[in-house]
């Protein structure tokens, strides 16, 4: 029995020389990296949606082609919450050293500092903005049993029953919900807005006959099933190409063709930790720039259905910064917000 | 086709994935924290590298293990490991407490097994139509089910009052951040840490772990003190009898078949769906059994029946998803960006171009379900062993384990903070009586609750109001009776009673749940239960007040479910504060006059203020896994210097204990779950 516990102990003593081992060896490891020898340990790509989202999709494209390019990996992280906003809160938290990267979606980033606390500023994406990537425009969805067979049936709607036609949308203060807000400034129409905290449940609202339209993007397609709706309008100059496949059963004319002027879409991009120093996020826009104009990666992206933007480093930064104007100009014209010396006051929400 | 299918099921690559699926998800299950979504979140890219059908099948091998491995923890620690096994808690732990925690756990392994291959069956046999009716559920449908789940809070809790209160309180933190719908923030008090709300596991890891890391210092204290018997896992009877006895235990009576039908109906429901069914399930069957009095007593059939419904949910939220592209679960959600990856799309294509792979994948679920009872057999006696562990270690290793589950949800330190704060007060409104379980079922249907309304009102506006639209819409309307006939059933099975003249069961004497004990150890604080039942009223009505002067600033969606959530706080801590008076003027219900709660007030400072310490002062300074190493070995060291048990050969132990656990979690956390943990000087 003595000689037993005595064996033990002297496993555990082993064990315990082994664990203080590791310790000090991890503690080396973790030691800051040099920008000369940048990238020299896997990425933390933060994905500020739930799995299974567009967003998720992005980052899973990259974790395909990332590796070639900087012989590194990426780690998909999940910081989800308040429709982006924990995500990127999260990220300017994160140590400026240029291996924590975020999808981002625009107008999200513009609009949610304006209405509600927020840690993230619109300047923060600017600063570090990588890549842009996709243009999703903002489409009018139906049933394909619905009563209106194309948009011009639904804007009569609108008109006759101000307030009574009802449209789903992601989230308040979103794209989608911009996007409706565009819509009934180009229509002169009220709908009775219904907003849903994310893309599926809109998408089974519809489904189910609860709503009777949805204000939505590419992607929802895919999960709606293009035999069971009809698309009446699209937000863009053009249909874009990821649509292709379900053309002949969904429809899909831009509004424009329709006699609307009707622009509006979601945006999405990269971004990286504001502050991150100048050589490092010069890399990073390079090697993301060089990833995203490769013909494998553009055949990926038709294949999981996210239309390209393709709009490398600083031209990104000044999108976004266009985008803000532009956005800005919108919700003050329909009395949202009021600009004075650079200050943003809500009026109402 | 079908041999194509069965040649892939029946492969030895597939077989053995099943088997190491079911074998991670048991593990992933059991730990508090540790969910399905996140270990399928990790594989997803398993799917570039082999067949889809492949891959889906390890994946939904680990779903399947992790809602059954849930019920070990349940049943063994008392803490569920997934918000599905909250009533598995209720009858599993009293059995283990007697002893007969091989029995239930062999019963959680049979009913899950059971409960998944009924809604397997039903996922192979009749996905499609059974997707349509999902759709029908709309959000007035699903407020009414949020509804019908809070009436069942009332069942749930010894006191109705306090039931009630811990139900709409929790029902109230879903209020926390911003509004889904509104676009405002909500009481977040210009913290943009609490801007994402309180997520569900946070909820469940502070409500159930915290109090259960404060109380099992204590136990262990009175079992060496002789008050208590000691709770080990005693091997009693050769496995195969009690094998065979679980198998006729769940054939016998109609419990698990009829759960793991609700589990089913429930798991199909997008965003309900797994996490109430186990309640649901349970509820019903309590509710229509000859004896409901010994459930909660530790009775096999609330083991059966929780745990058959919870594994019937897997088959059943797949079946929206696979249909429509509407997940009926996270997890679900997870398989559909899988699918999606691969430019697959959900809908008829699945079940007739990519029918192979789409029917290898569902029967791959069949084998998993089938597999699960060795395996699960296995594990859980593997398992078990915790139960050998001392307490102290144990409370140790579960402080650390709530921290990092709640890190693991998103990175969010204010998270655990919230956690720790709801775990603290849940460790108090135990000592009053008020139980975690409707708590935990508010916080899981508080979105659910908000987000019906106020669409269903967004909906109706324009077209005559929401009382009109509920009663247009059948569904709602057999909804609304069959909650009424919910709430008032134990009414109307007392007059039934009655009128055959027969003695209610049901009503018991009013006892003392703590008696007072004649050995202290330490400062005891001690409050007549009694003064502090008026205290916590009073303090409510006030902390309901606060609240409806800040809802005055919100939008008007923003504003309703607050306002309604918070009425019905107020209105219950009313009739509790009236409820408190009556034993003054009642004589017969003179003995609880005389209760006592008594907290242990040495453990309750050291158990709460170490865990703080850890995770504001040592974490951001010198790092994860240094300051874990450090929190175990002093919560342990600390434990036994207090209890004069310290002795030479414990010290070496707690270090090589606390060392190797520390590193494998933070090992797995960092590197294999690609989780941030902070860093400081060493990491």
């Amino acid at each position: 029995m003595n000689s037993r516990k005595r064996k033990l102990n002297t496993g555990s003593l082993v064990r315990l020389t082994f664990m203080m081992t590791v310790f000090s060896l991890a503690t080396l490891i973790s030691l800051p990296a040099q920008a000369a020898d940048y990238p020299s340990k896997p990425f933390n790509y933060i994905v500020p949606f739930s799995p299974g989202g567009t967003t998720d999709l992005q980052a899973r494209v990259f974790e395909k082609y990332w590796k070639d390019t900087f012989d590194q990996p990426i780690k998909v992280e999940y910081v989800t919450g308040a429709g982006g906003q924990v995500g990127w809160d999260a990220l300017v938290d994160r140590k400026a050293d240029g291996y924590t990267v975020a999808g981002n979606n625009l107008p999200h980033i513009i609009m949610q500092p304006i209405f509600r606390d927020t840690n993230f500023t619109t300047q923060d994406h600017i600063d570090g903005a990588v890549a842009g990537l996709v243009t999703d425009p903002e489409m009018i969805t139906v049933l394909k049993d619905s009563p209106y067979k194309d948009i011009h049936d639904l804007v009569k709607a609108a008109k006759e029953n101000p307030g009574a036609i009802t449209a789903g949308v992601v989230g308040k203060f979103t794209g989608d919900w911009l996007g409706l807000k565009l819509f009934e400034d180009a229509t002169d129409t009220e709908f009775a807005e219904v907003i849903f905290p994310g893309s599926r449940p809109t998408v089974a609202a519809l489904l189910g006959g609860h709503i009777a339209c949805m204000f939505g993007n590419t992607g929802d397609i895919k999960t709606l099933g293009p035999e069971n709706v009809r698309t009446l309008a699209v937000g863009a100059k053009e249909t874009p190409a990821v649509l292709d496949p379900f053309i002949d059963q969904i429809g899909a004319p831009t509004a424009h063709e329709k006699g609307i002027e009707w622009y509006a879409a979601i945006h999405r991009g990269l971004v990286t930790v504001p502050g991150t120093p100048k050589p490092i996020v010069d890399t990073l826009r390079n090697k993301v720039g060089k990833i995203i104009t490769t013909d494998a990666y553009a055949q990926e992206m038709q294949k999981v259905g996210l239309p390209m933007l393709n709009r490398p480093g600083q031209e990104y930064a000044e999108f976004i910064e266009q985008r803000q104007d532009k956005i800005l100009s919108v919700l003050k014209n329909m009395g949202y917000i009021e600009i004075e010396n650079g200050e943003i006051t809500v009026l109402k929400r | 086709m079908l041999l194509e299918v069965l040649g892939n099921i029946f492969s030895p690559a597939s077989v053995g994935l099943i088997i190491l699926g079911l074998a991670v998800g048991n593990f992933v299950g059991c730990m508090p924290g540790l969910t399905a979504t996140m270990a399928l979140a990790v594989l997803v890219p398993l799917t570039y590298y082999m067949p889809i059908s492949l891959a889906l099948t390890l994946m939904g091998a680990i779903y399947v293990g992790a809602i059954r491995g849930g019920g070990i923890a349940a049943i063994l620690v008392n803490i569920p490991g997934t918000p599905s096994d909250i009533a598995t808690t209720f009858d599993g732990y009293p059995m283990t407490q007697q002893g007969k925690a091989r029995e239930a756990l062999m019963m959680s392994i049979f009913a899950s097994v059971m409960g998944g291959l009924i809604g397997n069956t039903f996922l192979i046999l009749v996905a499609n139509p059974l997707a349509k009716v999902a759709l029908k559920f709309g959000p007035p449908e699903l407020f009414w089910i949020s509804i019908l789940g809070i009436a069942l809070m009332v069942s749930l809790s010894e006191s109705l009052w306090k039931g009630l209160i811990s139900g709409f309180l929790g029902l109230l933190i879903t209020a926390v951040g911003v509004s889904p719908l509104g676009g405002e923030s909500r009481f977040t008090f210009g913290l943009t840490e609490l801007a994402g709300g309180v997520p569900i596991i946070a909820g469940l890891i502070g409500l159930y772990c915290i109090p259960r890391i404060l109380e099992l210092p204590q136990e262990a204290t009175r079992e060496e003190t002789g008050i208590d018997t000691k709770q080990t896992l005693i091997i009693r009877g050769n496995i195969h009898k009690i094998m065979w006895e679980t198998i006729k235990a769940w054939f016998s009576n109609l419990a698990g078949f009829v759960s793991a039908l609700i589990g089913t109906v429930v798991g199909i429901l997008p965003g309900a769906g797994g996490n109430i069914a186990g309640i649901m399930a349970y509820d019903q069957v309590k509710r229509f059994a000859k004896n409901p009095q010994n459930f909660g007593k530790g009775d096999i059939r609330g083991v059966a029946s929780a745990e058959s419904a919870n594994n019937a949910t897997v088959s059943s939220s797949l079946v929206p998803m696979l249909t429509f592209g509407v997940p009926g679960s996270p997890p679900a959600a997870v398989l559909l960006g899988a699918i999606l990856v691969q430019g697959l799309r959900p809908g008829p294509e699945l079940f007739t171009k990519y029918a192979v792979d789409t029917y290898t994948f569902i029967g791959g679920l069949f084998l998993a379900n089938i597999l699960l009872l060795p395996v699960g057999m296995y594990l859980s006696n593997m398992f078990s062993r915790i139960m050998f562990v001392s307490k102290e270690m144990l409370a140790a290793a579960i402080g650390v384990l709530s921290v990092v589950g709640t890190l693991a949800i998103r990175g969010n330190v204010g998270d655990v903070f919230v956690m720790i704060i709801l775990g603290l007060l849940m460790y108090i409104g135990g000592r009053l009586k008020f139980s975690p379980a409707p708590a935990v079922l508010g916080i899981v249907l508080g979105r659910i609750a908000e987000e019906g309304l106020t669409q269903s009102m967004m909906i109706s506006k324009g077209t005559g109001g929401l009382i009109p639209y509920f009663l247009g819409r059948p569904i709602t309307v057999a909804l609304i009776i069959f909650t009424l006939f919910t709430i008032l059933w134990p009414y109307l099975q007392k007059m039934i009673i009655k009128r055959r003249k027969m003695k209610y069961e049901g009503i018991q004497e009013e006892t003392c749940k703590y008696e007072p004990e004649k050995i202290i150890i330490g400062n005891e604080f001690k409050i007549s239960e009694l003064l502090a039942d008026k205290i916590i009223s009073v303090l409510l009505i006030v902390i309901c007040g606060f609240i409806f002067w800040k809802t005055s600033s919100f939008s008007r969606y923003g504003a309703i479910f607050p306002i309604m959530t918070t009425s019905g706080v107020l209105l219950f801590s009313i009739l509790y504060f009236i409820n408190s008076w009556i034993p003054y003027f009642v004589k017969k219900r003179q003995p609880s006059e005389q209760c006592e709660i008594i907290m242990h007030a040495p453990s309750l400072f050291i158990g709460i203020g170490s865990i703080l310490l850890y995770v504001y002062l040592l974490m951001p300074t010198i790092g994860f896994l240094t300051s874990t190493f450090i929190y175990m070995l002093g919560l342990i060291l600390g434990t036994r210097v207090q209890r004069r048990t310290l002795v030479g050969k414990g010290v070496l132990y707690s270090i090589v204990f606390s060392a190797i656990l520390s590193f494998s979690i933070y090992y797995t956390f960092a590197n294999i779950l690609n989780i941030h943990l902070p860093t400081g000087i060493f990491i």
